[in-house]
């Protein structure tokens, strides 16, 4: 929908802005799980170590929320509510444009919902990885892809094996 | 690969080392058992040997059982503690390695067959080492695309434009 998505020059962004906020948010925790693994940042630790299910449900379940109370038409703002109140919060409180609440709800739990799948997945496709290499180092060890290989490469991975 | 698979000769010898009370000793056999046939595990070939009386294995086994070896230590051992994706991927390493040395011993060109693995592997093996990098280049495009949209209509460049516009239409 044109009032769910940003627009530049006048134009419409082809994202909405809750899946902008999903697929920036992934991206950018992208970087920090990056930053933390290959800088070693002491303060960005915790995002290696993987967070359990139940975790990632949790952060997921408020988008979840949102989108369907949306979708179900239950969510719109009551005109009752105090107009000073939103506006001294600096939000609008209906519609979905710029800055409104339902704006800052869809991108915050769109961002909650990436920290999510980064914290959750990311370290978990590393465990994977290296378990890879590890085997693969096992099965071909150096040297054995040259002179070595037409030798003896099965008691050389035996060997590594033990 | 086929090369590889064509020398099959020996089945695999798996000894296990236990003890009378040892209840992980037991899964292990068990695992073993059920694991025998897709591994190439004749079920006569798993040796238990139970090192209760044996002076010389109780004292440098006792603690460390269960304990597993394939072809007597030849082809990997695993020792206490161990889970049955670790049994299940010594089982697969040690498999391999056999039956290369089988197929060596037949006179099968190891060195062409698969010294470095296949292209897939290869391929998985690149992917696998930088998986991070080649993700976040992905979500990078994937993200940026849609704000370049609007940029590119704005220029004028609708045939850039359309396509990301149609492609996302589906998000």
């Amino acid at each position: 929908m044109p009032e769910r998505a940003g627009s530049v020059f006048g134009y419409q962004v082809a994202f909405c802005w809750r899946n902008s906020a999903l697929y920036g948010g992934t991206f950018l925790f992208g970087l920090l799980y990056a930053l933390a693994r290959e800088r070693k940042v002491p303060w960005l630790r915790w995002l290696l170590k993987p967070m359990s299910f139940w975790g990632l449900i949790l952060f997921v379940l408020p988008m979840a929320v949102d989108g369907v109370t949306h979708m179900l038409g239950l969510r719109d703002m009551s005109e009752n509510v105090s107009m000073d109140m939103w506006y001294s919060l600096l939000l609008t409180p209906s519609g979905s444009q710029l800055f409104s609440i339902n704006w800052w709800v869809r991108i915050v739990t769109g961002l909650l919902a990436a920290l999510g799948v980064v914290w959750f997945a990311f370290g978990r496709f590393d465990k994977v990885a290296r378990e890879s290499e590890a085997l693969w180092r096992r099965y071909y060890p150096r040297p054995a892809r040259t002179e070595a290989a037409g030798e003896q490469p099965a008691a050389q991975t035996g060997q590594q094996a033990r | 690969m086929t090369a590889i698979w064509a020398g099959i000769q020996e089945p695999m010898r798996v000894t296990l080392y236990t003890k009378p009370d040892c209840v992980v000793c037991g899964e292990v056999l068990e695992t073993l058992r059920n694991l025998a046939v897709r591994y190439d595990i004749e079920p006569g070939e798993i040796e238990v040997i139970d090192i209760v009386g044996q002076p010389e294995l109780e004292v440098e086994y006792l603690n460390r059982l269960p304990i597993v070896e394939v072809e007597r230590g030849k082809y990997g051992r695993l020792e206490s503690p161990f889970d049955e994706a670790q049994l299940r991927t010594q089982l697969e390493i040690a498999r391999r390695a056999l039956h290369t040395s089988a197929s060596g011993a037949s006179g099968v060109d190891v060195k062409n067959s698969n010294a470095e693995g296949s292209p897939l592997d290869r391929m998985a093996r690149y992917i696998g080492q930088r998986w991070l990098r080649l993700c976040l280049i992905a979500l990078g495009i994937f993200v940026g695309l849609p704000w370049l949209a609007p940029i590119f209509s704005a220029l004028g460049w609708w045939g850039l434009a359309d396509p990301i516009y149609t492609a996302y239409a589906v998000t």
